[in-house]
């Protein structure tokens, strides 16, 4: 006998977002979580430039400095990515593309601390992975190979689709 | 008409956040209610993480025995996660966290520190979780590690989507929970791929998909260091790993459903799992481990 777990979980979501950001306070002891993510953002390092458009696909808080803030024009049928070099907010990955594909990712640095060997074979990967049939790919979460996943589907939202 | 598309990207949850947003507003403008969904996320982490000793489901530890009131942010997903744990007989069960925590998934992403709490690890079930929904209270009859790991990354997913309200056409992935709405930017609906459990890179099954979330759970997910072989879907009556599922996709209203459904239906195993999805009338697509794949509802 099943209740609707899916109209539950809606009830539940329209209750948390009603209730509006009610932050439980740094308790008594120690630094509140949110203060470590929203770590204010450095400029991006010197982007290489290997094609004509530069389309960052980064987050930035209002206070970090302006990045080239342009938005990719989404062209009616080309799949495959945008020219232009790209980065992301946190971990820095520089993703150049040539002539619609993946030329060479690089991850530049991490302001979190994360374990950055497990990413050291990404740039490879991403370089060869490039013939993404779908907008997005669901997946389960990888520990070893988490950041892995994650980066290159950081990659995909680049995608000038 | 010239559609822009709109990329950002954060970290939070030990995961990496994307969000598509698909409008002709300048970027500065949509960043705004970007920040805003990414917010929900440290909000959704900061209470709920069993991480850290000092977040709000961790200091129930400290107050077993009574009940404590709680954020509505707790109070439902708690509820939420109950429910859960009711509707499969407790084969999916949140009050395995210690149980976890001794499995080797101990160490907060952040700070690299190992979490060891003072609970106990075995003899606790999610009965032991009293919620009041009218007091707005949740009392812990035992000291226990409440995980919410199945619902709060879909929980998160959904608060940042509603930020985006005014957004027709967007997705928004955290580790691989999607949920999506509208149309992609070349004005179909989003092509979500599922990946293959077995294969790094091949897409099992792909699905065309508005207004909804998917999320994944799989045997191939945060394996435990030094723990060869354990994945966490962990039936908690049995207190082992399930077998003959390598994954199982759910596709729902709410991402939180997404996820928690796919968690339980993982638990359940293959007959039981497939059942229970039909029941609650949610897309499924299940994965064995030699490949073999069903899916309802889709």
């Amino acid at each position: 006998m099943h209740r609707g777990l899916a109209a539950l979980s809606a009830s539940a979501v329209a209750a948390i977002y009603l209730a509006g950001y009610v932050r439980t306070e740094p308790a008594d002891a120690g630094p509140s979580l949110a203060t470590e993510t929203r770590v204010a953002t450095t400029p991006a390092p010197t982007p290489t430039r290997v094609a004509s458009t530069a389309a960052p696909a980064r987050a930035a808080p209002a206070s970090a400095t302006p990045a080239p803030a342009t938005a990719t024009p989404a062209s009616q049928t080309t799949r495959g990515y945008k020219d232009g070099t790209y980065t992301g907010q946190d971990v820095w990955v520089q993703v150049q593309v040539m002539a619609g594909r993946i030329a060479n990712v690089t991850i530049t640095r991490s302001t979190l601390q994360y374990p950055l060997r497990d990413i050291a074979g990404l740039p490879q990967q991403v370089v060869q992975r490039q013939t993404a049939q779908v907008d997005l790919v669901s997946r389960a979460t990888y520990s070893s190979m988490a950041f892995r996943g994650a980066v290159s589907q950081a990659l995909a939202s680049a995608t000038a689709a | 008409m010239t559609r822009l598309v709109h990329a950002f990207a954060t970290i939070s949850m030990d995961t990496m956040v994307n969000v598509q947003v698909i409008s002709d507003q300048p970027r500065a403008q949509v960043e705004q209610a970007v920040q805003r969904g990414f917010a929900w996320f440290d909000t959704v982490e900061q209470i709920c993480t069993r991480f850290d000793p000092a977040s709000e489901v961790m200091r129930l530890i400290g107050s077993a025995g009574r009940p404590v009131r709680v954020s509505t942010l707790l109070l439902e997903a708690a509820t939420f996660a109950l429910s859960l744990a009711e509707q499969t007989d407790g084969a999916f069960d949140p009050t395995i966290g210690a149980r976890l925590e001794h499995m080797g998934f101990d160490t907060n992403y952040k700070t690299g520190q190992r979490v060891h709490s003072a609970t106990t690890v075995d003899r606790v079930s999610y009965r032991d979780v009293l919620i009041d929904r009218r007091a707005g209270t949740i009392l812990l009859r035992q000291p226990l590690v409440l995980d919410l790991n199945a619902v709060v990354k879909g929980l998160a997913i959904d608060l940042a989507v509603r930020e985006l309200h005014e957004y027709a056409n967007l997705c928004f992935e955290a580790g691989g929970d999607i949920y999506v709405r509208g149309r992609n930017a070349g004005g179909e609906a989003w092509h979500i791929g599922i990946q293959h459990p077995r294969v790094e890179g091949l897409i099992a099954r792909s699905l065309r998909l508005a207004d909804e979330a998917v999320c994944t759970s799989g045997d191939y997910e945060r394996r435990a260091p030094g723990v060869d072989g354990e994945s966490h879907i962990i039936d908690a009556r049995t207190r082992r790993p399930v077998t003959d599922l390598a994954s199982v996709t759910v596709v729902a209203p709410t991402a939180m459903a997404a996820d928690g459904l796919s968690t339980a239906a993982m638990v359940l195993g293959r007959e039981r799992g497939l059942r229970f999805l039909e029941d609650q009338a949610v897309g499924g697509v299940l994965i064995a481990p030699d490949g073999a794949m069903v899916s309802v509802n889709l």
